[in-house]
């Protein structure tokens, strides 16, 4: 059966989100389709970026949190 | 044992066990994560700092709750909290009157809320500022599938049933904010 794959089909095997019959099509359209490949880099290209940019909250903000936990905790105990 | 190579799970019954530790392993494995989300969809430092405290204090007592039902998907689970949450403070900020100054200008007009401001640009080389920027001119359905689905880990079929939309509509928007990520960047570099 012949399957178009689409540029959605590359996100989703990009997320690793396609079962395995359907991961063997894609990689062989992508073997023989320069548009898709082009579409393929990009998508990595994009995540790669995204992995790189990265927030930390303040220490502070974490502190609060734990001690929020830690007055909850002995609420409930008590 | 490498804290990393506990499963999520675990770390959550051990927690409702009493083990606070647990709890922080869990902030530390995933608050960049959640961090870089929320602030993604406030595009504020200081109201992500509140967010991302009121998202995991809810997480604290949901759990306690029993309201958690684990199915390897914990980081999903907070994502859509963090999310709900920026959705409401976005709602609320809506309702907000307009507080104009003499000349009937809305005040809160001065401030820019969609720029990185000068701190929040100090954690980001320049090549994720001018990401980040071009993100933030998204639509906003499309940053937040990108963002749900890059950050949050939660599928396409998951990003649908949380935004009331089909599964293709959840991909066609991840394509086109792809497509115009590059747009903008190729865009970019030509004005440079």
């Amino acid at each position: 059966m012949h399957q178009t794959i689409t540029q959605e089909d590359i996100i989703r095997y990009t997320y690793g989100e396609t079962a395995e019959e359907e991961t063997v099509l894609i990689e062989q359209a992508l073997a023989s389709n320069e548009q898709l490949q082009d579409f393929y880099i990009l998508m990595k290209q994009v995540a790669d970026d995204l992995n790189n940019m990265k927030m930390t909250p303040h220490p502070t903000t974490v502190r609060i949190i734990l001690e929020e936990s830690q007055d909850s905790s002995l609420e409930i105990s008590s | 044992m490498h804290t990393n190579l506990i499963p999520d799970q675990r770390l959550v019954i051990s927690y409702l066990e009493g083990n606070e530790a647990a709890l922080e392993m869990l902030i530390r494995r995933y608050k960049q994560k959640v961090m870089t989300s929320i602030y993604m969809l406030v595009h504020d430092r200081y109201l992500a700092e509140d967010i991302f405290q009121e998202t995991f204090i809810k997480v604290i007592h949901s759990l306690r709750q029993g309201k958690y039902q684990h199915e390897g998907k914990f980081l999903p689970w907070v994502i859509r909290i963090a999310r709900n949450l920026c959705i409401d403070h976005i709602r609320r900020r809506k309702k907000m009157p307009a507080i104009t100054d003499s000349e009937g200008k809305d005040v809160f007009g001065y401030i820019k809320v969609d720029e990185p401001n000068a701190q929040d640009r100090i954690e980001f080389n320049q090549t994720n500022s001018l990401l980040l920027s071009l993100i933030e001119k998204l639509p906003e359905e499309q940053r937040e599938v990108l963002i749900l689905r890059h950050y949050g880990d939660l599928s396409f079929k998951e990003i649908a049933d949380l935004t009331g939309c089909s599964i293709n509509t959840a991909l066609g928007r991840m394509r086109y904010a792809i497509l115009n990520l590059r747009k903008m960047m190729v865009f970019a570099e030509q004005r440079q």
